[in-house]
């Protein structure tokens, strides 16, 4: 039997001062191992008889050593594929209005005085039946999004209970989650996603403290949302019961060159209000919504700065893990168990698309205003053939020979279809994460120090 | 003295016993080393290499079927399945291998809530295991782990008899070498080729497993489980194996507890707590949960010494039994509460 190193494999430099220590990354299962140089240097020669018999079962284990005759690629394709043809869990995106409060300069929606109507809330709910008929599945989340969903309270009221008594009917654990610019997310509403509509967690976005968000995140009116979403931010998280039901709010702060400087003002004022185990947060490099707010970033730098905002959420004691895990199934869009609905009746199966005027009928996938069954069969869609395109130099998609694919996925199919790649800022500063991810949190990371 | 004063008196000393017990760490031996250990005593490197890669993929199956991810799981049963068609491994291989791959299959198969078909594999595991015992003796062992896995099957099967007969029939084989009666003839003179070490874990797992049972399932009468495994074993521990006389103590306990002799039952109990190793933390939980029984049944009204000493007992059940499941903890949590 012969093995060799695999291709998806990271290791940095010594970590220690005696400089005997490395960390070994293999990102086909996202495990990290700090050993010994001199183990380092077997492995890079395919020295593997020299390692003894339990250092040998880890590497394989974590398939930082495979055998010789594996094409990597294709494993990691195939895997992929098979999985994500196979989930047993339905997400089901319901876009209740195409309104939002907000001018966000980076959006890409646009944005109109529509709600979805009485008759498509009805065929919402039939095709959500249909779906769960046609299939066994073991839990269903429902995304509520938008526009700004809450601008549509009434649609989710109606739709939520009869969507959670389908799925009950089918012995289906149905749960929900609420994206949200936070404007209206009063605390009575909080109560009452947590506990009658089942949500699991609210994402709502801070793009900074007051001075940097106000710039952006502005409403119609270029009137100031910071105070107000703060404040329902505060509300909820100081209430005696939160997290009612376990739903925590998860804070998104959107960069770009113009904002970065907010992002550590932010956290420090989200730890003055001791919000460190109350709220989950997070930054993201804006991209583009059918528009080139991309180009307002480099992604190198966004890399470099997210590195110290880790290190600030670190000191101001915020639990956070800054290794992914694997990502064998990309995004909703290469499944079959995934349907996004529009306040028109449009079905999509991916939330970047619709609302977007940049974005054509080609990405839509059906229409229920008129009949349930008028959806495009999976082979039909686009992004289906993702994890073929990948395994295809030609296509010019650099995942084909990226190490960090098995913890990645991809990212985003449709930026790729776009000519955007959106390699995320893990591809640029995994080495500093990982070193940064012994410093902090030791147990993540096994210590196999036999030379 | 009264009841509850007595009950106050033993629950004092043992919150005010000064030298708490250390345990030094036990080493942990797991069956996948010791398959490791047969292996390689066995193979030259090179075979030894390819079956390490066999077990990495029978172990991922194992994993993805723990979280229920059979996709996953039968992804690599397949992968793992293809991989040794191609190898050509000697033929003596592939006893080794049927040992490993029988029950972790098994448990895909319990997983999936296919009870009797898991039953099946491991009634058949019992059997491979027998092929390679005389090679490495202490693969006995990995046996009654099978038997004691069937013994786990039974009870999801709610056949809770069948279940308690086959411990009972682990318990005095460990114990007393008397054969078990689940697919016998059971074997040869393994057992006593058998490390000590590892006999005495197994003990250790079976006994433990089956107290947290009589507490959490409902469905499983106490006394039942009492009369069927512990009370038939109180004659049958005396041997020459080394195992820990405070196994014979707590079942003398339980027959106390089962007389309403307090009296006898605190003396002893209150030793067990006191002075039994820090892993004997279910004999202790269970005989403590005993306490709080006496004290809802105890005549004489409830005093604040009592009710201070269940304060401080709360932090004797964090430290001495930190190892209880969360959801004894919780029990005896409100225990102390309704105390």
């Amino acid at each position: 039997m012969k093995y060799k190193l695999s291709y998806y494999i990271i290791i940095t430099e010594s970590i220690d001062q005696e400089e005997t220590k490395q960390i070994l990354y293999a990102t086909r299962t996202s495990t990290a191992l700090v050993l010994h140089k001199d183990v380092i240097q077997l492995l890079l020669k395919s020295d593997f008889d020299r390692l003894s018999v339990s250092m040998l079962q880890e590497l394989l284990a974590c398939e930082a050593i495979v055998p010789e005759d594996e094409n990597e690629l294709e494993e990691l394709a195939e895997k992929s594929k098979l999985l994500s043809s196979n989930l047993d869990s339905l997400q089901f995106t319901v876009q209740t209005t195409a309104n939002c409060q907000l001018g966000c300069n980076y959006c890409g929606q646009q944005h109109v005085k529509k709600n979805m109507s009485d008759s498509l809330i009805d065929n919402v709910i039939k095709r959500f039946e249909l779906i769960l008929s046609n299939r066994k599945y073991k839990q269903v989340d429902v995304s509520w999004f938008g526009g700004e969903p809450l601008m549509s309270w009434s649609v989710m009221k109606k739709l939520s209970p009869k969507l959670k008594e389908i799925a009950k009917n089918v012995n289906c654990k149905y749960m929900s989650h609420l994206v949200s610019n936070g404007l209206s997310l009063k605390s009575e509403i909080y109560e009452e996603l947590a506990s009658e509509m089942d949500c699991t967690f609210i994402e709502i976005t801070l793009d900074g403290t007051k001075e940097f968000h106000d710039q952006r995140r502005d409403t119609k009116l270029k009137e100031s949302t910071f105070d107000i979403i703060f404040s329902n931010l505060l509300s909820i998280v100081n209430r005696k019961d939160y997290p009612i039901n376990n739903c925590y709010i998860s804070v998104r702060c959107n960069v770009d060159d113009r904002n970065k400087e907010g992002v550590v003002p932010l956290i420090k004022l989200l730890s003055e209000h001791k919000l460190q185990d109350k709220i989950r947060f997070y930054t993201a490099r804006v991209y583009s919504w059918g528009n080139e707010a991309h180009l307002l970033t480099a992604n190198e730098n966004y890399s470099v700065d997210e590195i110290d905002w880790f290190i600030e959420l670190y000191n101001a004691g915020f639990n956070f893990s800054i290794l992914p895990g694997t990502n064998p199934v990309v995004c909703s869009a290469v499944t079959p168990d995934y349907e996004l609905i529009d306040p028109w009746g449009k079905v999509y199966n991916c939330t970047e698309t619709p609302l977007v005027p940049f974005y054509g009928s080609e990405y839509v996938i059906g229409n229920i205003s008129n009949d349930i069954t008028n959806v495009k069969p999976f082979e039909q869609r686009p992004y289906t053939d993702w994890y073929d395109r990948i395994q295809d130099k030609k296509n010019g998609i650099y995942c084909t020979t990226c190490k960090i694919l098995p913890v990645c996925g991809g990212r985003c199919p449709k930026s790729w279809m776009d000519g955007i790649p959106p390699c995320p800022s893990m591809k640029f500063n995994m080495e500093d994460r990982l070193i940064l991810s012994y410093i902090h949190s030791k147990t993540t990371i096994k210590e196999l120090i036999e030379k | 003295m009264n009841q509850i004063d007595e009950i106050v008196s033993s629950l004092s000393r043992i919150i005010n016993y000064p030298n708490k017990v250390i345990d030094t760490v036990d080493e942990i031996i797991d069956f996948d080393s010791l398959f490791m250990q047969a292996v390689q005593l066995k193979f030259d490197k090179n075979t030894m290499l390819t079956m390490q890669y066999i077990w990495s993929l029978y172990q991922k199956a194992f994993q993805a079927s723990k979280s229920s991810d059979f996709i996953l799981a039968n992804y690599y049963y397949t992968k793992v399945n293809s991989f040794i068609d191609k190898s050509e491994l000697p033929e003596d291989c592939f006893k080794y291998i049927n040992v490993y791959a029988t029950p972790n299959i098994a448990y895909f198969h319990y997983k999936k809530n296919d009870f009797l078909r898991a039953l099946t594999m491991l009634e058949e595991a019992i059997k491979n295991i027998e092929s390679i015992e005389s090679d490495y003796y202490d693969m006995h062992i990995a046996k009654i782990q099978q038997l004691h896995n069937i013994s786990r099957l039974y009870l999801k099967l709610n056949k809770y008899q069948e279940s308690l007969n086959i411990v009972l029939d682990i318990l005095q084989y460990l114990s007393s070498n008397k054969n078990p009666n689940y697919l016998s003839p059971w074997g040869k003179d393994f057992i006593d080729k058998c490390n000590p070490k590892i006999i005495s874990n197994m003990f250790s797992q079976v006994f433990f497993e089956t107290i947290l049972n009589m507490i959490l399932i409902e469905e499983l009468k106490e006394e039942i489980v009492i009369e069927s495994v512990f009370l038939p074993l109180l004659d049958q521990l005396v041997n020459d194996r080394v195992l820990d006389i405070t196994y014979f103590e707590w079942i003398k306990c339980l027959e106390y507890y089962s007389k309403k002799n307090i009296s006898d039952f605190l003396q002893l109990a209150e030793k067990i707590i006191i002075s039994g190793s820090k892993k004997l933390y279910p004999l202790k939980g269970y005989l403590l949960l005993k306490y709080f029984e006496f004290i809802k049944f105890g005549k004489g009204k409830q005093s604040d010494s009592l009710l201070y000493i269940l304060n401080k007992l709360s932090d004797f059940v964090n430290e001495q039994l930190s190892s209880l499941p969360a959801s004894i903890k919780e029990m005896m949590q409100v225990e102390m509460k309704n105390s």
